[in-house]
């Protein structure tokens, strides 16, 4: 069972409102033809039924993918709208209209992400003939950092209205939930509601930060929602949570010269190739990041000076405690679509996770589509929602036929030292091919710009992961070093492109970047060989 | 209507926007100097004036419209414009209408769309 769209792939303008799809298609040839003569009728009757409705697209979520798909539709000729309303985390935080990648996500993240390699830029450059006063007393200033990342996210909000504004997209600061399946409840700031109809509806709620059910994990705990705005600077820090977001926060404050501990209950990067995962972890307590494995919190204090104590157990089963300033949770993300009062028209969500299974970004409710971090066994990354948003709209108002192709989406976790991958983790790419179907290259690199000030290589790391016979094709690359995004974007395009590893062995690399490193790859793990480095360069 | 004051100049403007307080609604339009017809230099300032007079027309009567003229050509050309390089006014193009103390500002031909000089002037988050 494939689209359930493409029965209806004619004009949108004659679809709406369609009459309720049935299971009984075995009609009778008679029957058939009184169908399609009421069908005729029914077109045209649509035609006026359009006029019932408010707009042609609704979209709840003013995010990454809700934006993309409303901008898009605009440009198709569709008459839009777009809600957006942000309830404050437990500890109070709210922001404007974006979505959780300009406001709590990946854009303050990357900015505090570059305040830290600043501040090791500063470090280094005394090597490189700068006179630094005194690198050690160099500090950063919580305040002036975060008003900055602020600055620029309230000039985006604002920028993102005006955008709204001039493309003559109706934007509401309202919390949206189903009346019906074409009827929408706005409950705006002040508790009033607003009633809006739509032939088409998109849900692009996006997630918020999920919180332990321990005793004062609501009370003294934040979450990525608060870190960025946080007015004291956070100081000794407790991150429970060892997936990107847990990794990359304590990254970074780690940097920024506070203390962080990371609490792993299971495993590091879940979902990620657990070698590169490792590595990313051991490279951060090289860097003075604290981890504790295995390990579950069970209970937060406040003490009297204002500071945290924190109770954990371990595997054994053996409590211990400790005190931090700030204890942040990044033990995962719920989608928000029960606030969306799914049961008033029928949608179906996974009864574990609440997300919503969409096939080519459809619901089960024909008219009602999702796009985003709500969408079951997705990736959740912006540029993904934005992709599927912008090619939905494309299909419901430009007669296009392509579908979002959720394959081979490269991702960056910024970690003090980046990691890039794309394709398949290792475990992966065995898993669904076997041991013997693939060659698994692998090399430590040292770049140039390490040496001078003697910075440390051990884990600037590449693996390749490639079909072992017939053409070879790449089926993934992981990148460990400086500028991983960078470096795995363009690798993405070539996967995307069918790259093969003689085709990668035959590019030219460009010198000197890491980059080419993965054009000189060529021990393979089964040889056994050393992947280390001979010499210093070439 | 809206309380007016005309400034020139980049240390008078600083030194008189000392005189708002921060719960102050304080409205900034930065504009090229005016040549002796009375006109701006900046053609696109003196092609949003009727706009912005016409928004304002609306706006609350605590709020205040600085006018503030930046210079002369040479003097905007300078990409070391202080009002360029400052951090809060960063301008980058005449006219810019901004809402001081917040980062929402309409620039070039924003400043000729009414509905964007009403949403600069009613819109309540920050």
């Amino acid at each position: 069972m494939k689209s359930r769209e493409s029965k209806e792939k004619k004009s949108w303008y004659f679809n709406c409102c369609k009459k309720p799809q049935t299971m009984d298609s075995d009609l009778s040839d008679q029957e058939n033809y009184t169908k399609s003569l009421e069908k005729l009728v029914t077109e045209q009757e649509n035609i006026e039924a359009d006029q019932k409705f408010m707009y042609d697209l609704l979209v709840i979520g003013g995010g990454s993918g809700g934006l993309a798909a409303a901008k898009e539709a605009v440009n198709l000729g569709a008459k839009v709208a777009v809600l957006d309303f942000v309830t404050p985390s437990p500890r109070g935080t709210t922001w404007g209209l974006g979505g959780t990648c300009v406001n709590v996500g990946c854009i303050p993240k990357k900015l505090m992400h570059q305040a830290a390699l600043l501040g090791e830029a500063i470090h280094e450059s005394a090597a490189y003939g700068w006179q630094v006063p005194d690198p050690n007393i160099i500090k950063n200033d919580w305040q002036a950092l975060t008003t900055a990342v602020q600055n620029h996210i309230k000039s985006v909000n604002w920028v993102t209205r005006v955008e709204l504004r001039t493309k003559k997209i109706e934007y509401f600061n309202a919390l949206g939930y189903f009346k019906d399946q074409h009827t929408i409840c706005g409950k705006m700031k002040n508790g009033e509601e607003k009633v809006f109809t739509a032939k088409n509806i998109l849900i692009a709620v996006g997630g918020r930060p999920r919180y332990p059910d321990i005793p004062g994990a609501l009370e003294y705990g934040i979450s990525s929602d608060d870190i960025f705005s946080l007015e004291k600077a956070p100081g000794k820090t407790l991150v429970i949570g060892a997936g990107y977001i847990g990794l990359e926060c304590a990254g970074f404050l780690n940097s920024l010269g506070y203390d962080a501990t990371v609490m792993v209950r299971s495993i590091v990067l879940r979902g990620f190739d657990q070698q590169m995962a490792n590595t990313i972890a051991q490279e951060m307590e090289r860097r003075g990041v604290h981890f504790i494995y295995q390990a579950k919190p069970s209970k937060i204090e406040k003490q009297a000076d204002g500071r945290l104590l924190v109770h954990w157990v371990d595997k054994e089963r053996q409590t211990h405690q400790d005190i931090f300033d700030t204890v942040l949770f990044a033990i995962g993300r719920k989608p928000l679509t029960e606030e969306l009062k799914p049961e008033n028209i029928g949608l179906q969500l996974i009864p574990e996770t609440a997300k919503i299974d969409a096939i080519d970004e459809q619901t089960n409710v024909p008219n009602v589509y999702a796009v985003g971090d709500v969408l079951h066994k997705k990736p959740e990354l912006t540029p993904v929602a934005i992709h599927a948003g912008r090619l939905l709209a494309r299909r419901l108002f430009g007669n296009s036929t392509e579908q979002m192709d959720y394959v081979n989406v490269a991702t960056t976790v910024f970690s003090p030292l980046e990691y890039g991958c794309v394709g398949l983790s290792e475990e992966a790419a065995i898993a669904i091919h076997g041991e013997d179907k693939i060659e698994i290259y692998h090399a430590y690199y040292k770049p140039t710009e390490f040496f001078i000030p003697q910075k440390d290589v051990s884990n600037c790391y590449i693996k390749v992961i490639a079909f072992r016979n017939g053409d070879q094709r790449v089926l993934g690359m992981h990148f460990i070093g400086p500028n991983a995004g960078e470096v795995i974007q363009g690798f993405a395009a070539a996967i995307k492109c069918n790259l093969t590893f003689p085709k990668l062995k035959d590019t030219v690399g460009i010198h000197p970047t890491v980059a080419e490193e993965f054009t000189r790859i060529s021990v393979t793990k089964r040889s056994g060989l050393d992947p280390k480095p001979q010499s210093c360069c070439s | 209507m809206v309380l007016r004051h005309h400034i020139e100049g980049y240390e008078n403007f600083f030194k008189f926007m000392k005189n708002f307080k921060p719960n102050e609604s304080v409205y900034v339009l930065y504009s090229g100097k005016k040549l002796p017809n009375g006109k701006s230099w900046c053609p696109d300032c003196v092609e949003a004036e009727p706009f912005i007079e016409e928004g304002f027309k609306t706006a609350s009567e605590s709020a205040h419209l600085v006018e503030v003229e930046v210079g002369d050509r040479p003097f905007w050309k300078d990409l070391n414009c202080p009002f360029r390089t400052n951090s809060t006014t960063k301008l980058r193009v005449l006219p810019t209408l901004a809402k001081w103390n917040t980062q929402k500002r309409l620039e070039g031909d924003q400043c000729q769309k009414i509905d964007l000089i009403e949403m600069l002037l009613t819109d309540e988050d920050d």
